[in-house]
């Protein structure tokens, strides 16, 4: 697979600011794989997000994306048809008011052609599980509902990876659901390479990479099932583990020996049920 | 001992037009002192029209809200004084931040209550020592400050007030894990030293179930399960059908069940969980 963002010490400080919000990053994230992002508030998790789709360029080192350098004022129009972003508020994302001119916003904004405006606002409708509600106002569905049009916003764009700074954080348990399947979704099926941070422990369960930041650095970075066999690295950085790991982790203090990867609650609850049976 | 009550409460949004709504059908609730109750719902249950109406930000379609026995919609003047008592903390800190300064925005609702400068000084000092807040911080613009910093704003804002019933809509939302635990520490902890009743509206089954003496399941606009955690969860099935979760620790132990590890009793936090497996080993259930 090939590399589709890459981050070479970069080092970013917000005006005003004493401290530095990126202390010499470096990173490379592969094309089509799906990278959690976790770590405590201010850590620099948004402020790296931040950094690629260019909101924000570095003050120091470079930051790459399908190979164009962020900083390089006249691609950036490239850079963001490339990479979509998708924030924590679905409020403040959504501008139309009927959910297909909203989805068509950005296709419009790039000159695409009308008839494959039609095409990509239905393919992406049905992609998010929102076909149906093309002719609805976005005001009156649900908190799931309207971050899966503003992430069908973003991907009829054709992006190659989306950016998802707590896209669940003021959702309801269901919204949850339905956004993070579809994420997982978007990569999975639809090789689109995904950024999720989250603070939200359980839904990085399905990630191939999970990185974890502290004060501007990446502390950790591994499988979420090698950082999650770590209960005092997570501890350490204020982080939880998921209820799964936790309870397989106090049993094999018990004496147990139950394998600390079985991260799902039908996986951990099969791995209890076979070490009871022996 | 203060209480609240809300009797065959009742809110219908627009009535009368072609976007009527019945967001709170007809609830029947005792909300005695010192309680720490978790209200939960999903997304367009009525929890937030619900606990609007405790502290008289809406005058019921019919029904009525009773604070010691006193109807609080009876005039303007106890609609004032209930929002004294009962201090509501929104979900968005933003929406309820405008001070110049984090000290003026603390001081906000102490002053409003008439009391004098050195009261309300005593008032912001202990209010932001609850929260997290450093000194430090005082004469900065709230505006600029992180979401969980604004967080502990707000709701120092409120608790300055010393309110009797205190309640905080989805109060760790955003908020990472830590400072999430700590949030729910410190209103623990206010909880016990002051003895005022709190209400948590949390989508988070897991703090919920792991702090609240009492957890009200509001749908449809009316209360749909009322009783202790581990009642509420005793059934698990029924919250799932309603599209609500449950505990980790509670969908584990389905999950057990499915495949016949039969663990005994109600199981809804970590410690329930562990004992609970731990007991089966040792005298399985056949």
């Amino acid at each position: 697979m090939s590399e589709i963002i890459r981050f070479d010490s970069v080092h970013f400080t917000y005006p005003g600011d004493e401290l530095e919000s990126l202390c010499g990053v470096s990173l490379s994230i592969e094309e089509g794989s799906f990278v959690a992002v976790v770590g405590h508030n201010g850590s620099g998790k948004s402020t790296l997000a931040k950094h690629m789709n260019a909101i924000l360029v570095p003050d120091e080192g470079r930051v790459t994306v399908c190979g164009i350098d962020t900083s390089d004022q006249d691609r950036i129009i490239e850079i963001r048809r490339n990479v979509g972003m998708v924030f924590q508020n679905p409020d403040n994302q959504i501008v139309a008011n009927v959910v297909e001119d909203d989805v068509a916003f950005a296709p419009e904004n790039l000159g695409v052609e009308p008839a494959e405006i039609r095409r990509r606002v239905d393919d992406s409708l049905k992609q998010v599980g929102m076909y149906d509600y093309r002719q609805h106002a976005p005001h009156l569905l649900s908190g799931g509902q309207k971050q899966r049009i503003a992430i069908a916003g973003v991907i009829a764009m054709h992006p190659k990876v989306i950016v998802l700074d707590e896209p669940t954080a003021m959702l309801d348990p269901v919204g949850r659901k339905e956004v993070l399947s579809t994420v997982t979704d978007l990569c999975r099926e639809h090789g689109m390479t995904v950024v999720l941070i989250t603070h939200h422990m359980d839904e990085c369960i399905h990630a191939d990479r999970m990185i974890i930041m502290t004060d501007g650095y990446i502390t950790a970075d591994g499988t979420p099932a090698q950082l999650f066999a770590d209960p005092a690295l997570m501890e350490s950085q204020g982080l939880d583990v998921p209820e799964t790991v936790r309870l397989m982790y106090a049993l094999n203090k018990e004496g147990w020996n139950l394998p600390l990867d079985a991260l799902g609650v039908d996986e951990c609850a099969e791995e209890i049920r076979k070490a009871v049976e022996n | 001992m203060s209480e609240l009550r809300c009797e065959k409460l009742r809110h219908v949004y627009s009535a009368g037009t072609p976007f009527e709504k019945v967001a709170v059908d007809c609830i029947d609730l005792t909300l005695p002192q010192g309680q720490l109750v978790g209200l939960i719902g999903h997304t367009g249950s009525g929890k937030s029209t619900l606990i609007q109406h405790l502290n008289a930000l809406l005058t019921p379609t019919s029904g009525r809200v009773l604070y010691d026995g006193r109807d609080i919609n009876e005039n303007k003047y106890t609609r004032r004084d209930i929002r004294h008592e009962v201090g509501l903390v929104f979900q968005y800190p933003e929406y309820q931040l405008f001070e110049e300064t984090v000290y003026k925005d603390i001081a906000f609702g102490p002053g409003n209550m008439g009391l004098d400068k050195d009261e309300i000084d005593a008032r912001v000092k202990e209010a932001a020592k609850f929260t997290g807040i450093e000194k430090e911080l005082f004469e900065r613009s709230p505006l600029e400050l992180s979401g969980g910093q604004k967080r502990r704003i707000a709701i120092a804002g409120v608790i300055a007030m010393r309110p009797s019933v205190l309640i905080l809509d989805e109060p760790t939302a955003g908020l990472d894990p830590a400072g999430s635990r700590q949030l729910l520490e410190n209103i623990c902890i206010y909880r016990k030293e002051t003895g005022s009743t709190v209400i948590l509206v949390s989508h988070n089954m897991d703090d919920v179930a792991r702090i609240a003496d009492r957890i009200i399941v509001i749908s449809g606009g009316n209360v749909f399960m009322d009783g202790t955690p581990a009642e509420v969860f005793a059934d698990p099935e029924k919250l799932v059908a309603q599209g609500l979760d449950v505990p980790k620790a509670t969908a584990i132990a389905m999950k057990l069940r499915e495949r016949g590890v039969m663990l005994k009793g109600s199981v809804c936090t970590h410690d329930q969980l562990l004992a609970a497996i731990t007991s089966y080993r040792e005298a399985p259930v056949c």
